[in-house]
């Protein structure tokens, strides 16, 4: 419990200088707001009125705490681009980027661990060079020239899926998986062939102690071993990588969305990068350090659960 | 194993004994290992030969795209518009009428010029970073540590985005961009080296004969980090290469006109069901350069580091 506290604590205040470091960033940057909001064309009166608006010639320190005080209550300030609050922008893209991000995820986890498992019983044979050949393939295809091959030979050689076309979760549940599917799965193999890796050198590692010895002398089936007692074992040592996993699926999404033409948050940060649109990009850095932050702690906590020898240490 | 021992001997010709024996020793074992059909997958000399093979033919192209290209790399010429690979265009043509083996060829130069530099920059960055910190420790130490860690656990591509939505974008923003990216990981591999040689015999036998700090980081500690470092630096590269040709397909990388893999592939994103080459082109020469860089990087970490 002292642990979890101290954990919370820890993450709160790294919330709390990534936040800093954020909105210090984007102030600094040359070029006025309010200028690019009205184009070139306005007065100096419009411009200065703007600027009182937009609070921007108050100190930074008092611009600081009316965002934060704003971001808690929800409100994120105004878009350069769209000319609306940020808030309004997020609405329905979050749970789009989300609900990709999870069923990459799962297929990641449910692909790379008996992937893992299955090729580390498999250590002599000659397979194992074409495993490794396959996995350094896996991590070097770039997600966006994956994705425009599943585009090209799923949806327009094999008519799979309609590529460009989205369709909402809301409206039509099957053909939102059906089209989701895809992108999700580039997102997934790079990630698939680390973990699998991973497993794989923690299962081989796992094999050697003498537990196994004992279960394989008490006549358990080779099976049984592997996928009770080792993967178990082999798991626990791996869990420290889903941060790891779910910032590089963070990544993959964010280029991939863009790729497929999903309406999701990587999508609208690209778009408000290249139209240098501060206060969105601004918002958007954040809600994705509190989601990683937030993965980071539930990690962290679940290893403790996990594993008591790590408790019994403390 | 062989290096720690013999740099922990203050003398010179003990040292290089020491080492003819180690070398010795190690090569016994590799011909024993040849005869007992151990292929040369486990020794990672396979993974280095064709590392070096792919990634040796991708950089003489890129260097002789320097002086000669088949095709002009900007000339569109519709007579041969969309055309298949041929013997008279490699890859084919775009739809523009475009070479597009030219046009990779020069993709390449500009696609390795930005990786290398980038990685080179975040090196010599991380490697004084990496060594004061270690050397140093304390407030110093943990702060670069914590902003370290803060930015490692970000994506990646990410911090890109913001590093180009913040610089003014010109031609070369790209490369401050993803240095950023880099340091976090170098710092830490070189951070955690001079940990480990800190307080080693040889180094202190240094201090005590009164050598400078500076002296003591860098000729004494850093030539033993550099194999770990190594294998880092070429995945960094391969990385990098990754980062660089994903922020083009964005139009946040190269600028136009020049000719770069990934916004090559985005130009022909719209077109591969038309003419398929021009995309499967500059995809497969980005993979290749990944694949080739990765068989290095894992090659020499069997090698070296096992």
């Amino acid at each position: 419990m002292r642990y979890f506290v101290k954990k919370l604590g820890i993450m709160l205040i790294t919330l709390f200088v990534i936040s800093i470091v954020t909105f210090w960033l984007f102030h600094i940057v040359p070029g006025d707001p309010a200028a690019m909001m009205l184009g070139t064309s306005a007065s100096q009166e419009q411009l200065d009125d703007l600027r009182e608006e937009l609070g921007l010639d108050r100190p930074l320190i008092e611009q600081y705490t009316e965002w934060i005080t704003g971001a808690v209550h929800g409100d994120f300030g105004k878009s350069i681009m769209y000319r609306k609050p940020v808030a309004n922008l997020l609405k329905g893209k979050l749970s789009v980027s989300l609900a990709l991000g999870a069923i990459a995820l799962a297929l990641v986890i449910l692909i790379g661990i008996p992937l893992g498992v299955f090729t580390a019983g498999r250590k002599h044979a000659i397979s194992e060079q074409l495993l490794n050949f396959v996995n350094i393939l896996g991590i070097s295809i770039p997600g966006f020239f994956l994705s425009i091959l599943l585009i090209w030979v799923f949806g327009l050689i094999l008519h799979w899926f309609t590529p460009g076309r989205f369709v909402t979760f809301a409206r039509n549940p099957v053909k939102f998986l059906q089209f989701m599917i895809w992108p999700a799965i580039a997102i997934a193999i790079p990630q698939t062939c680390v973990l699998s890796k991973y497993i794989r050198t923690a299962v081989i590692e796992e094999v050697r102690s003498d537990y196994v010895r004992t279960a394989r002398s008490k006549g358990s089936t080779k099976f049984r071993i592997m996928y009770v007692h080792v993967l178990k074992n082999a798991i626990i040592s791996v869990v420290p990588l889903i941060g790891m996993i779910v910032s590089g699926i963070f990544s993959g999404s964010i280029v991939i969305e863009q790729v497929f033409g999903i309406p999701g948050i990587g999508r609208l940060l690209i778009a408000s990068v290249t139209s240098r649109d501060y206060p969105t990009v601004q918002t958007l850095v954040m809600y994705i350090a509190i989601l990683i932050l937030v993965v980071n702690f539930i990690v962290d906590i679940l290893i403790q659960i996990l594993d008591p020898r790590i408790r019994i240490s403390r | 194993m062989a290096n720690i021992l013999n740099t922990s001997l203050p003398g010179e010709t003990m040292r290089k004994k020491v080492q003819n024996a180690a070398e010795k020793a190690r090569s016994e074992k590799k011909g024993q290992k040849a005869k007992a059909s151990e292929s040369v997958w486990v020794t990672g000399e396979a993974e280095l030969k064709i590392g070096f093979v792919i990634v040796g033919i991708i950089v003489a192209l890129g260097l002789l795209s320097i002086f000669y290209t088949p095709y002009d790399v900007y000339e569109m010429n519709t007579s041969v518009r969309s055309q298949a690979p041929s013997l008279a265009h490699f890859f084919g043509t775009d739809n523009f009428g475009r070479d597009i083996f030219s046009r990779a060829m020069v993709g390449a130069r500009f696609t390795l010029l930005v990786s290398a530099t980038t990685v080179f920059l975040a090196t010599v960055i991380s490697i004084v970073l990496g060594l004061v910190c270690g050397y140093a420790g304390g407030m110093l130490d943990e702060f670069v540590m914590r902003v370290v860690d803060a930015i490692n656990s970000f994506p990646s591509i990410l911090i890109a985005l913001v590093m180009v939505s913040i610089l003014n974008y010109g031609k070369l923003t790209i490369i401050p961009a993803l240095v950023i990216m880099f340091i976090p990981s170098f710092t830490r591999i070189v951070r955690t080296g001079t940990l480990q040689y800190k307080n080693a015999d040889f180094v202190l036998s240094n201090k005590v004969f009164g050598d400078s700090d500076v002296r003591i980081l860098f000729v004494h500690i850093l030539p033993n980090i550099y194999p770990l470092l190594l294998s880092s630096i070429v995945i960094g590269l391969s990385n990098a290469i990754l980062a660089e040709s994903s922020m083009s397909y964005l139009g946040l990388g190269i600028q136009p006109p020049i000719p770069s893999w990934g916004r090559m592939l985005k130009e022909a994103q719209d077109i591969i069901f038309s003419t398929p080459w021009a995309a499967l082109a500059p995809g497969a020469m980005i993979v290749l350069t990944i694949v080739g860089l990765n068989c290095i990087g894992e090659g020499i970490r069997k090698k070296y580091l096992s």
